[in-house]
Order: C-alpha cells, then sequence, then structure tokens
C-alpha cells in the first residue's frame, strides 16, 4: 500500500476532549437567557455551584 | 410535537436528576412571551428559559437548518411520536433550529454532550441523566 493510502488511526483515549470541552462549557457560560419577563439570567449561575441537565429544545410548539 | 416529548422525556426524570444534586434547565429558540404557552401545552413546571438570538444553541455547535428538520428520519419519528400520542402545536420560534442536550458542571466541566443530527433525534436522557454525579445517601 502506497503511503497516502494508508490508514490512519487515531486512539482517542476517555477524556480527550476534554479541555474543549472545559472552552465549551466557559463560552456558554458568559451567555444570557431570558426568563418570561425578558430579565437576562446568566447561564452559567446554574452550574457554578452544582450540575446542570441543560436542554436546548426546537421550537416551542 | 418532538419538543413535547422531549420535555415529557426530561419531566419524567427529574427526580432522579434532583435525587443526583442536579437541576434542569430548558432553553427553547423563541420569545419570553412564548413560555406560558408552552408551559401550558407541556404541563412542564421546571426552569425554562428563551434564547431568541439562537448564541447559545450557535455556541453549543447545535445544527440549524432546513435539510435537518426534513430529513427522512424526522418524518419516521413523526409518525412514531404521534403513534405515542404526542401532537403538534402552534410553533413558536424557530423551526430550523435543531436541539441538544449537555450535562455540565459543577463549574466548567462537560459531563455530557448531544446534539441533535434532525428533528426528533434525541439525546439518550437516561445517559445524560447517569452523567450527573451519583446520588447521595438518602
Amino acid at each position: 500500500m502506497s503511503p497516502s493510502r494508508a490508514a490512519i488511526l487515531v486512539r482517542i483515549e476517555p477524556g480527550y476532549n476534554a479541555g474543549m470541552d472545559d472552552l465549551l462549557a466557559a463560552a456558554l457560560a458568559q451567555l444570557t437567557v431570558l426568563d418570561e419577563k425578558s430579565q437576562a439570567v446568566r447561564l452559567g449561575d446554574f452550574w457554578a455551584t452544582r450540575p446542570v441537565v441543560l436542554a436546548f429544545v426546537r421550537h416551542f410548539g | 410535537m418532538f419538543c413535547r416529548q422531549q420535555v415529557a422525556g426530561l419531566a419524567a426524570r427529574l427526580p432522579e436528576i434532583a435525587r443526583r444534586g442536579g437541576t434542569l434547565v430548558v432553553v427553547g429558540p423563541a420569545k419570553p412571551e412564548h413560555i406560558a404557552s408552552f408551559r401550558q401545552a407541556t404541563g412542564f413546571a421546571g426552569a425554562v428559559f428563551v434564547d431568541p438570538s439562537l448564541r447559545t444553541f450557535r455556541t453549543a455547535g447545535l445544527a440549524h437548518g432546513w435539510a435537518e428538520t426534513f430529513d427522512p428520519r424526522a418524518m419516521l419519528k413523526g409518525v412514531q411520536a404521534l403513534a405515542q400520542g404526542f401532537r403538534q402545536g402552534p410553533r413558536q420560534g424557530d423551526v430550523a433550529q435543531q436541539g441538544g442536550a449537555f450535562v455540565l458542571g459543577p463549574g466548567n466541566r462537560v459531563r455530557y454532550e448531544w446534539r441533535d443530527r434532525f428533528a426528533g433525534d434525541s439525546a439518550d436522557l437516561d445517559a445524560a441523566v447517569t452523567a450527573l454525579p451519583p446520588a447521595t445517601s438518602p
């Protein structure tokens, strides 16, 4: 097999992407969402001290 | 319809989420005035917020597009959801926006992440709940 056609095997260990994941959580944490009274609420406050299941739903309907 | 199905699945797991010390937050791509009718339609009493700017959806890397909304797999899921008794109500918000689910924290730690590939695609909610820390002693 020519070098150009050789398979590239990458072994991904658990936690491999942890650094990127933390960046994702940090980026989301900075953003705000709105409550029923149009008050802005900082997302990161929900998981600062306890875990959260954050569900993004499709349209309301 | 898919949204109602997803919220019903989440609501059913609220006790286990609480037992594991977690909270549940739902974010929709709609406007603040849509929250009341959403609660009425779903009976969901938990935390519901909206992001009409879709900034949180984009940052989370969630899909947005008509191809995902009208994917053939979405049609099949629609038939299944109808068979389970879920009905489509008036759509409020960005219908081309797909959803997802994340388990985060405490602190900026991602324990679970899922991005819907098409309308009606859904996170494995049991896996999401299991990603929370184990329940402490009763």
